[in-house]
């Protein structure tokens, strides 16, 4: 039997060396692809005909914009409006790429650290350079506060700067950790499906209860891992300290 | 299907009406349920991602330096005390979310 971790495996469709760095096109890198694809896909079904009085998808479309304008609003305020395309695409991405994760036969990229921590690093990259264009040098503030004493500072500094680094970690680490649980769960149960023989149904049930949880998982952890990047956003564009 | 009105101002002035009596209803509990499940899931990796994240820069600085544990229990102190400041942090945002919404 198959283990239930082999679905993690990261295969090369197209091997490519150069340099001695390993460029593959992997089943990952295919499945961002297909994600990638299918966002592009179906926004430009819904949207080539803008209408005042909306079609069901253009209906469809502008309700996750609006779902996202309003998360950013609450988060972000006025302000944060302007990032709307960022989140967006943020958002629509993870929870797609979550979702196709359930099909069978298809590679959850989201359970990797790698793909994910990637995100999440750009991501941090993106809230500094935010940070430093909004607020000049004073960004560098967000390290060591204003009226606190210089005695203070070897402390201050490795405290925050860890907690800036944990940042991009704790985003990589919930989002993953919950897909690859799931997944994992999934393909346990289903292995007692056949083992089980005639009472088989238990499993089979217990399953399908399991997957409609995992869909609404998928939504949730994409709409978590979106809510905390507006919350460090704000943190790096807020002129609090 | 309903006929739409022949000025856009008045169509403008229901949306806007229609949109201020959405807001002003409270939050159904199911939403709720869904924003402590968040909450939970935030304070427990708030608190234990900068101490792991602690550790792994004390344990490269002491490779770097060839010293033994000193680097690796530095960073983790630190990283427990920036693992706390995350959940202050965390809880004051909370608490701002908390108050807005009622």
């Amino acid at each position: 039997m198959e283990s239930p971790l082999e679905q993690f495996e990261i295969k090369k469709i197209i091997p490519w060396q150069w340099e001695g760095i390993d460029l593959s096109f992997t089943n990952s890198a295919l499945c961002m692809l297909i994600t990638v694809s299918v966002i592009f896909i179906t926004f430009t079904l819904c949207l080539h005909k803008r209408q005042i009085v909306p079609t069901m998808g253009q209906a469809f479309s502008e309700s996750i914009y609006d779902f996202i304008q309003s998360m950013i609003g609450e988060t972000l305020g006025k302000d944060g409006l302007k990032y709307v395309s960022l989140i967006f695409t943020l958002f629509t991405f993870i929870a797609l790429g979550n979702m196709l994760g359930l099909f069978p036969y298809s590679f959850t990229f989201t359970s990797h650290i790698a793909a994910v921590g990637t995100l999440s690093v750009f991501f941090l990259v993106l809230n500094i350079i935010f940070g430093i264009k909004r607020r000049g040098l004073g960004y560098f503030h967000t390290f060591f506060p204003h009226g606190l004493p210089w005695i203070m500072a070897p402390l201050i500094i490795p405290v925050e700067t860890l907690s800036l680094l944990a940042k991009p970690f704790s985003l990589t680490i919930r989002l993953a950790v919950n897909m690859s649980v799931g997944h994992i769960m999934l393909k346990v149960l289903g292995s007692f499906i056949v083992t089980m023989g005639i009472f088989g149904f238990i499993p089979l049930i217990a399953d399908m209860c399991i997957i409609m949880f995992e869909l609404f998982v998928t939504l949730l952890q994409a709409y978590i891992y979106t809510t905390l990047s507006c919350v460090y956003l704000s943190q790096a564009i807020s002129d609090e300290e | 299907m309903k006929k739409l009105p022949q000025d856009i101002s008045e169509l403008d002035k229901r949306i806007r009406a229609a949109k201020n009596k959405k807001e002003k209803q409270p939050k159904h509990a199911s939403a709720r349920w869904v924003v402590f499940l968040q909450n939970a899931f935030r304070m427990s990796i708030e608190f234990v991602s900068p101490i792991f994240i602690g550790i792994c820069v004390g344990y490269i600085l002491d490779k770097w330096f060839d010293t033994r544990v000193i680097f690796m229990l530095i960073m983790a102190i630190f990283g427990c005390a920036a693992g706390v400041l995350n959940l202050y942090r965390a809880a004051q945002s909370m608490e701002k979310d908390l108050n807005g919404s009622k």
